[in-house]
């Protein structure tokens, strides 16, 4: 056995060393993780989920990088000769692995930018959902049907992003059709106090209720209201029930479509179809 | 053991494992389990922005008529709050908010722009030279001593409040609590909570957000989006 780790697999070194190499990565990795899970519990909610989580990515990759620059002399490489060697196999590197590169600096653009955050509602080119994870090289989002999706970081930082709860407020609009024969302005006064019964349909920005349209089949009343953006979807949901079932309590309704025909001629019954 | 707070019942059973707490109100009923030997039930006045649900710790009050102070003014003036009555349970240690309820109407509302702006438990109240009296289930008093250190004239219309060191004080008549509010411009101005209780014969309200459960506890609030 000890003859086996003093054999020599290149150069000085032994298999030795690279077992013991081995050995020390493996602690450094296992190290990293303990350190990392240590500090998630001991930070708790203290900091924020986002920067909490690129406080620890940071430590967990310098610990991991202490136990690389470790093991180089065991290896037989000088971590000095490296950089020096540094500059012509970046190069080779560089344009072997473009991708992994542009994916690499995208991703620390986008932790310095910080156009999403975890936890946001973002939507990426088609692709809609929670941001779950920023890595450096993806960004990881569960759709709303629960479905893992992994974007590089590339397509990310490139590509149009709309986040959905980047503001503290958003605005959300319904249109609602009342009967020609109702009166508008009674419509406007009941859903305006529906509204405002809604402790978190915001005062201000002040909600809108107007008539917006003379429809086909109905009177258009818009009805905009602003809601904070952790709880804007329960509100929408909630209150076109309420207003539908206020407005029907008080006598009006909510057309069909329908459409009134005119004859140019009278109708006129056939001859025995009455029989 | 059984408390009636206007149309809200709160009943405190006893069973072989421990209690069991029921608060129920015309349209809801909210019914919890406690699993200790013993230990107390306090209730009293909390911080108002737990309900429906928590999503702000801001507080802002519109004044129903401004108030136009002259430079270098330092004037008390009273207005009203929204109370929001907490139910803990105390035993060995800790102490552990159980249920929040009010009589008050809840509304939000955003100070400032929708980027940077802070959404705010809204509410309106007119403004008092004197003591005024509320009904202590639904309105809590405050004391509010404004301050222009501008070297103009200033209109005062709101202020928000920071409620994470919101200190509340109670007696059988009243809910009380002390602000001061330090205009820097027309614009702007600072707020905080004092802490020193405004009679002797009123307690100390139990909080919710003590500096041990909130990550960083800022003692003043700085109004940038208009006062």
């Amino acid at each position: 056995m000890i003859d086996l780790l003093n054999t020599v697999a290149y150069g000085d070194t032994t298999v030795g060393d690279i077992a013991l190499s081995a050995i020390i990565m493996v602690l450094a990795v296992g190290l990293a993780k303990c350190v990392t899970i240590y500090l998630r519990r001991g930070i708790g909610e203290r900091i924020e989920k986002n920067y909490r989580e690129l406080i620890l990515k940071l430590i967990y990759y310098l610990i991991v990088f202490i136990g690389f620059l470790t093991i180089l002399p065991l290896l037989g490489f000088s971590p000095s000769g490296l950089l020096v060697a540094g500059g012509i196999t970046g190069i080779v590197i560089g344009f072997a692995s473009q991708s992994v590169v542009s994916n690499l600096i995208s991703g620390i653009f986008i932790l310095w930018e910080k156009p999403i955050r975890i936890g946001d509602q973002v939507q990426v080119g088609d692709i809609s959902g929670f941001v779950e994870d920023i890595n450096v090289m993806s960004t990881i989002i569960r759709t709303y049907d629960g479905l893992f999706v992994r974007i590089p970081n590339q397509t990310l930082f490139t590509g149009n992003i709309t986040n959905y709860t980047g503001n503290v407020v958003r605005r959300f609009e319904y249109r609602i059709g009342v009967r020609y024969s109702d009166d508008p302005e009674k419509a406007v006064e009941i859903i305006k106090r529906v509204v405002d019964e809604e402790p978190f349909a915001l005062k201000n920005p002040d909600p809108a209720v107007f008539v917006d349209e003379l429809g086909d089949n109905a009177v258009i009343i818009s009805v905009r209201i602003w809601a904070p953006v952790g709880v804007w979807y329960g509100v929408k949901m909630r209150l076109l029930s309420k207003i539908k079932t206020e407005l029907e309590r008080n006598g009006i309704s909510i057309p069909f479509p329908q459409r009134v025909v005119w004859f140019a001629n009278e109708l006129e019954l056939a001859e025995g179809s009455m029989e | 053991m059984k408390i009636s707070i206007d149309e809200i019942e709160i009943e405190l059973k006893k069973h072989e494992s421990g209690f069991s707490y029921l608060r129920e109100s015309k349209n809801k009923r909210v019914e919890k389990i406690i699993s200790s030997d013993g230990g107390n039930l306090v209730v009293n006045p909390v911080e108002p922005v737990n309900l429906p649900s928590y999503i702000t710790n801001f507080l802002l009050v519109n004044f129903k008529k401004n108030v136009v102070v002259a430079p270098g003014i330092e004037r008390t003036v009273y207005i009203k709050f929204p109370v929001e009555i907490g139910v803990f349970v105390s035993g060995t240690g800790d102490i552990e908010l159980i249920d929040v309820f009010s009589l008050a109407k809840q509304k939000y509302t955003l100070y400032g722009d929708p980027r940077y702006g802070v959404v705010c438990r809204l509410w309106e109240s007119e403004v008092y030279d004197s003591t005024p009296k509320a009904d202590i289930l639904k309105e809590g008093v405050m004391e509010l001593f404004l301050v222009n250190r501008f070297d103009e004239w200033v209109e005062v219309s709101k202020c928000v409040l920071n409620v994470y060191l919101m200190k509340i004080f109670y007696s059988d008549s009243m809910v009380y609590s002390k602000v001061k509010m330090e205009v820097n411009s027309k614009k702007t101005a600072e707020t905080r909570f004092l802490i020193k209780p405004p009679y002797e014969d009123m307690k100390k309200a139990v909080e919710i957000f003590t500096p041990r459960k909130v990550q960083i506890a800022a003692k003043r609030y700085f109004m940038e989006w208009g006062i």
